[in-house]
């Protein structure tokens, strides 16, 4: 083989290799996203591996022409500087140029953003309901129960578990009782902040078995088999924020129907609690869900207490009420 | 810092000398304020790092998992005669990383660029004897130190649970729940913001009506021209962070419910420590927006003083004039008024309406275009130069291609559906860290060894500069490229321990070990930068009045070290522009702003 024959052969495969690079979007060619688990996350890895290839065009020409430059027109005796102060075709030309590529990057973003974050899913009649309220440091979820509706006595409530069935969207309402949170699906590519006064309804969908997750490496590089999506808190909440994770399952629907009326499941899930009377725990948080709807349509708040103000020391939790004097507490 | 020759210097005034108080402690001489700045600055530089490397021992070595304690080495035996445990708890690292953003942002990197940078330069290269308002001046260094005093106090005022430990952000309502370090770090944030807004006017006067005869706009290297753009950011946008702060206080302090809304409750399940919140009525987002529409434009005061630096440095070293002179200006003013409209995004999860998402993914892609044509510009001022590898123009070239990195990465973020899953990983820590140090602090780095000969009228140690500029490429690639890879993996930020709980981020251990002593190398090798800065002040090789052969004003028209009122009699002419290398008018390779060659040749 001609040392031509051979640098068109490798400009070749070069060429053969970006073209795959462009053509394999979809999936993780580079290994370094979490699996992905739901259409949503593999379009999203789309736009993330379009960005890496552009950028890292860019990236290479960049620092190739620096280090070339470095090398090239480093100081040498008798060689002077080229004495110039610039050019102006060309700044036009580096000026429009990355403008339109990052205008066309950021149309082409755009309708995804939209379908995730501002529509509900087409199918959106075929979804299931939850409410997520966020709290220090848990994940707590209230399935409608069989008959459909919050607030009755067949409500389901878990922690820290989300069941859900796979290809059928899930329309949620996402709360804070105490401080910023931010539900998280690594696998779903899924991020929402849970903020406290914001009723905030989100949806996400799974495409795949929680059961079917590959096996994930742990420190010592061992295979570690998994059978449900990791739930994150990525939003700061407090010196425990580390610990604030959920599970959430995503099985068939068949399963998911016998979960939610109590029957066996093929695979092992954990189970849930129905809604005590309040003063439990449980009824205690989600009596909290409701005032703040009330606090919503009335703008009056009805759980208002003091915090204990810096000069009065005085801690006055246990009263329903509204302060009457609240002007001692200055 | 006594000099048997700092007086050598020519004033061509009959000043009286001061004495050492009035030198050193209460001068209005904006050079020494500038080196005073830097002198604390690089300080603080320390006590920031020190902080970094908790929360990298942290996530190296975190207690948990199958490994036997204690994990670790050296700081382990310590933490567990202290607290009994071998690993730090979740409040001592909340704020590790809250301190150490806070004083690497507030007093590290601003004071140092701004401050140090923006006094010890404008006068001398716009041909001023001092700024228009020394005393205002000085007084902006000073209000700084109650600044110390506060969050230095914040650590200690309520034992480890009340130091700030709600991330730099202090997103309410955490911070308002926090500790009584809290109050103490706001208040400490408005007297750095009261420190930023006095240098911003004493600047913004001094630029505009105090350049030397001949000096225009388009005659100011890129140096005063980015801190100039800098000021007007500052002035602008640091009053929102100021009134941000306070609406933060009177919450905290009296229940003002500016950010706090209706019908929360925290700990109640909990049990003891639990209260309910005061009022209500306020949005958490708000704070966010207010905050943010400071911090964004702040980002770009961290840079564009950087990049003008760079810019100078460039020039004099590649011996050719900046490619593109006007269009770098108009970028930074770009970069200055799109910085405005970009805060947004910062908030795409947060709760902000979708619909806004659209508008910020725009701007924030827009502002990524004034900075690729600085990068291109940077690019063909080297082309065909006679390029000197001097450690300023190492630190400056190590700018560019470390800036580049970070503007890159920015575009993942902007695009709105990508940030959906990086958003909150440690992929944007990797970003910050690439401009914030591959940026702002190279450049700073690359500033501190070109000026240093003008402070302090010696040299820096060669060698000693060239071993901590490789060192400092190689640990910082080193701890924070592997960020993007951990980020991308889905490792959220801001977790003491997360391999405990998620095991895909278990399987990051190692990596994140790899970062660790990265860090560990990159602290250890600033302490070569500090040496060297304080060796040479005293026994550096005594230097030339102009030893890089650079045509601006503080190189041309001063003395080795320039005395009270920085000029002789005369304050000098400008002819030209500041860029004037390898012109084929003269003979030598530079052309100094003020040589007027019609003189020379009569």
């Amino acid at each position: 083989m001609t040392p031509l024959n051979r640098r068109r052969l490798a400009s070749l495969a070069a060429l053969a290799l970006l073209m795959g690079m462009l053509g394999g979007c979809a999936g993780d060619p580079l290994g370094w996203l979490p699996e992905s688990a739901s259409p949503e996350a593999d379009e999203v890895d789309e736009l993330i591996y379009l960005i890496i290839y552009v950028t890292g065009v860019v990236f290479l020409a960049v620092q190739g022409l620096l280090i070339w430059f470095l090398f090239r027109h480093r100081r040498k005796e008798g060689v002077a500087a080229k004495h110039t102060h610039g050019n102006h075709t060309i700044e036009m030309v580096w000026t429009i140029a990355p403008a339109l590529v990052l205008v066309l990057l950021a149309v082409y973003q755009a309708d995804l953003w939209v379908r995730l974050k501002s529509k509900v899913p087409e199918d959106a009649a075929n979804a299931v309901n939850v409410r997520i309220f966020a709290k220090q440091f848990e994940w707590n979820f209230r399935y409608p129960g069989p008959d459909g509706e919050y607030d009755t006595a067949d409500d389901l409530a878990t922690v820290g578990v989300l069941v859900m069935p796979i290809d059928r969207p899930v329309l949620a309402e996402l709360r804070a009782m105490d401080v910023l949170h931010s539900f998280y699906l690594p696998n779903f590519r899924f991020k929402q902040d849970a903020v406290p006064g914001l009723n905030q309804e989100i949806w996400f969908r799974s495409n795949k078995l929680s059961a079917d997750r590959d096996t994930v490496k742990n420190r010592e590089g061992q295979d570690v088999q998994l059978d449900y999506w990791d739930i994150v808190c990525a939003e700061l909440c407090g010196n425990a924020h580390t610990t604030m994770a959920g599970r959430c399952y995503v099985v068939s629907n068949a399963d998911y129907e016998a979960w939610v009326a109590g029957e066996p499941t093929s695979v092992k899930l954990p189970g849930y609690s129905k809604i005590g009377a309040e003063g439990t725990s449980m009824g205690d948080l989600w009596t909290r869900w409701a005032w703040q709807d009330e606090n919503a349509a009335t703008g009056k708040p009805r759980w208002i207490k003091n915090k204990g103000m810096p000069f009065s020391g005085v801690d006055d939790r246990g009263d329903d009420e509204p302060s009457e004097d609240g002007e001692d507490d200055f | 810092m006594s000099q048997p020759d700092a007086h050598d210097g020519d004033h061509g005034h009959a000043h009286h000398e001061p004495g050492f108080f009035g030198k050193y402690i209460w001068s209005t001489d904006h050079k020494m304020i500038g080196k005073q700045f830097l002198i604390t600055t690089l300080l603080w530089l320390f006590v920031g790092g020190a902080l970094a490397l908790i929360v990298r021992w942290q996530l190296a070595y975190p207690g948990s998992g199958a490994e036997a304690a204690p994990e670790m080495p050296i700081i382990g035996s310590i933490l567990e005669a202290m607290y009994g445990k071998a690993s730090i708890t979740g409040d001592v690292y909340n704020m590790a990383f809250t301190m150490h953003a806070s004083v690497m942002i507030f007093l590290v990197i601003i004071p140092m660029l701004v401050g140090a940078f923006g006094n010890f330069c404008i006068p001398l290269m716009i041909g001023a004897r001092d700024m228009a308002f020394p005393f205002l001046n000085a007084a902006s260094y000073w209000v700084m130190w109650p600044a110390f005093a506060l969050f230095g106090a914040s650590f200690v005022i309520d034992g480890v649970g009340g130091a700030p430990a709600s991330g730099w952000t202090a997103y309410p309502p955490l911070s308002y729940l926090a500790g009584d370090g809290q109050t103490l770090w706001c208040m400490g944030v408005i007297l750095v913001g009261s420190s930023s807004i006095m240098g911003a006017v004493n600047y913004i006067t001094t630029i505009v009506t105090m350049r030397a005869p001949g000096m225009r706009f388009f005659r100011m290297p890129l140096t005063v021209w980015s801190i100039f753009i800098t000021s007007i950011l500052s002035l602008l946008a640091t009053p929102v962070l100021t009134s941000a702060m306070i609406m933060l206080i009177l919450d905290r302090e009296w229940g003002a419910s500016f950010f706090i809304p209706a019908g929360l409750s925290a700990g109640l399940v909990a049990g003891d420590n639990a209260f309910n919140f005061a009022s209500g009525g306020g949005n958490p987002i708000l704070y966010q927006h207010l905050f943010w529409f400071y911090s964004h434009p702040a980002v770009y005061i961290m840079i564009l003083p950087s990049m003008g630096i760079a810019s100078d440095v460039m020039a004099t070293f590649a011996r050719k004039p900046i490619f593109g002179y006007r269009p770098m200006v108009y970028s930074i003013a770009g970069i200055a008024g799109l910085g405005f409209i970009v805060w947004g995004h910062h908030m795409f999860q947060s709760g902000m309406n979708p619909a806004l998402g659209m508008t910020f993914m725009l701007s924030t892609m827009m502002i990524a275009l004034p900075s690729a044509i600085k990068t291109f510009n940077w690019l063909a001022t080297l082309w065909r130069g006679s390029i000197r590898f001097t450690v300023p123009m190492c630190f400056a070239l190590s700018f560019v291609s470390m800036f580049v990195i970070g503007g890159l990465s920015g575009i993942f973020m902007a695009a709105t559906p990508v940030d959906i899953h990086i958003h909150d990983t440690y992929f944007i820590v990797a970003h910050i860290h690439y401009v914030l140090f591959g940026g702002s602090l190279m450049g700073a780095f690359a500033g501190i060894y070109y000026w240093f000969p003008k402070m302090y009228g010696r040299e820096m140690n060669r060698t000693l500069g060239y071993v901590h500029f490789w060192l400092t490429l190689i640990a910082f690639n080193m701890t924070f490229f592997l960020m993007h890879l951990v980020g991308l993996g889905g490792m959220h930020r801001r977790t003491q321990d997360p391999y405990a709980k998620y095991v895909y981020i278990d399987g990051m251990l190692p990596m994140n070990k790899a970062m660790t002593h990265g860090a560990i190398l990159l602290g250890v090798t600033q302490l070569i930068l500090l040496f060297n800065v304080l060796w040479s002040m005293w026994r550096g090789k005594p230097a030339e009045a102009n030893p890089w052969k650079a045509n601006t004003l503080e190189w041309t028209a001063t003395p080795v070290k320039p005395g009270h009122g920085n000029f002789g009699e005369f304050l000098p002419t400008v002819y030209r522009g500041p860029y004037e290398y390898s012109s084929p008018e003269v003979e030598e390779d530079w052309l100094p702003q003020n040589k007027d060659l019609n003189a020379a040749t009569k």
